[in-house]
């Protein structure tokens, strides 16, 4: 008997801290509703008066000419950003998908796998202060140069990269059979060219420049004239 | 009688707020325009974030270069949001940081194989998917993840919106009280998205809101 009584005080006691955590509980969600409640509550007429505000400023009289001449004013206004937008044929470049669109108004024309800047940076050992960031350009290019077989004069950043001296001699600089059949050149020594590392197509691995495949680069050469805006992003 | 003039009363009463609608819409459209040929003539990309169609551009000179889905939005705060909006900084908690090219420390008289990084290249998926961008005139936008998936993540996509809701009601009464600025914008799109827009915003960028 003793020991059943002993048992059930132990259930009573168990139970009883159950019930005070639950109580607890409740208490503090009540109390979080509460608050979320009225917190949103005033947060939704600050926001409501606000606005009803602006709304009473509006004149009434002569709606329908105000109305006339906003839309007459908005069809001029959509006409300038339209005359803005490329006309023929133009570039994108997708550098987060590492994709190149050729287009002309909303039409693709031709579509390109690619590789753009890796993102990196490089310290010249020598001099700290010097320092190049990898990236590809972004926004509004022209196409400035068309080359046929291009050659690349290395910028110092190859040779410091490679370990190995940045040469005196112009001629030391030049390498040939590495940009592909053709480069177009969009400013500031970006290019877009060829490669002889065709499997990493598709990746962000360059130094800053876009290079695409053989086949590929034919075609956007040969659509690309020089003033074809590029867009990069 | 008297329900005729009840009649016509209200019907002078309800044109007048169609008409007030009118204006209002026209107006806004004409200031959004304004906005955006003042951003489209500069060499640089923009932003659209546009609230009603649920949708983000990133433009320029007018060209829509890409369109990013917005899975939820909402918007706690006062103002009407009709002018430029700059982009100061962006605040994330995993921010992507840059890998440096570590030049062999020998030199070498042979050329490498390649002078190309074929790994650690800083791409697309170590951007970010929850981050905050902070304009100025008091607005910020908050961009974060949209779990896919079963009955738990869509529970879980609740509470993260109500969090969101009511830390960012508590600012806007502090604001209130401080009569200081306050907008704030809570964009919910897919991790995909919310990583390419991150690779993808430029610097000091201008948004235009749509709402």
């Amino acid at each position: 008997m003793n020991g059943y009584n002993f048992k059930n005080n132990i259930n009573n006691d168990t139970e009883y801290q159950k019930r005070g955590l639950m109580r607890r509980i409740i208490y503090a969600l009540s109390i979080f509703f509460i608050v979320f409640s009225a917190i949103n509550v005033m947060a939704y007429f600050i926001q409501k008066n606000s606005n009803a505000a602006v709304s009473k400023k509006e004149e009434i009289g002569n709606a329908k000419k105000i109305v006339n001449d906003i839309s007459k004013n908005n069809k001029k206004i959509y006409k300038s950003i339209s005359n803005l937008s490329p006309k023929g044929n133009y570039i994108v470049i997708d550098t987060a998908k590492n994709i190149l669109y050729l287009k002309n108004g909303d039409r693709v024309l031709h579509q390109a796998v690619v590789s753009t800047g890796s993102g990196r940076f490089l310290i010249d050992p020598n001099k700290k202060e010097r320092k190049w960031v990898f990236d590809s350009p972004r926004g509004e290019f022209k196409v400035k140069s068309k080359i046929v077989e291009p050659v690349w004069v290395k910028p110092d950043w190859a040779f410091i990269e490679e370990g190995t001296d940045v040469p005196k001699n112009y001629n030391d600089r030049i390498e040939e059979g590495v940009l592909g059949d053709y480069a177009l050149g969009i400013g500031n020594g970006y290019f877009i060219h060829g490669t002889l590392y065709t499997r990493l197509l598709g990746k962000p691995v360059t130094h800053g420049c876009i290079r695409v495949g053989d086949n590929d680069l034919k075609i956007i050469y040969k659509s690309a004239k020089i003033g074809t805006k590029v867009y990069i992003f | 009688m008297p329900f005729l003039f009840l009649f016509i009363w209200c019907g002078n009463a309800f044109s007048d707020d169609s008409n007030i609608q009118d204006i209002y819409k026209i107006r806004m459209e004409n200031r959004l325009l304004e906005l955006e040929a003042k951003a489209a003539a500069k060499p640089v990309t923009y932003v659209v974030l546009d609230l009603i169609r649920k949708k983000m551009y990133l433009k320029i000179r007018g060209v829509t270069l890409k369109e990013f889905d917005i899975a939820d939005s909402d918007t706690i705060g006062i103002g009407q949001l009709d002018e430029f909006y700059s982009l100061v900084t962006v605040k994330a908690i995993f921010a992507p940081k840059r890998k440096e090219i570590k030049p062999p420390a020998q030199k070498k008289e042979e050329k490498p194989a390649s002078t190309t990084q074929e790994a650690d290249s800083y791409s697309v998926g170590d951007m970010p998917s929850n981050y905050t961008l902070i304009f100025d005139k008091g607005l910020s936008i908050s961009i974060s993840q949209h779990f896919k998936g079963g009955f738990l993540l869509s529970i879980l996509n609740y509470i993260n919106k109500k969090m969101g809701k009511l830390w960012n009601s508590s600012k806007l009464l502090w604001s209130h009280l401080k009569k200081t600025p306050f907008i704030k914008i809570l964009v919910v799109m897919s991790k995909d998205d919310a990583h390419a827009f991150y690779w993808a915003l430029p610097e000091k960028a201008d948004f235009i809101i749509i709402r």
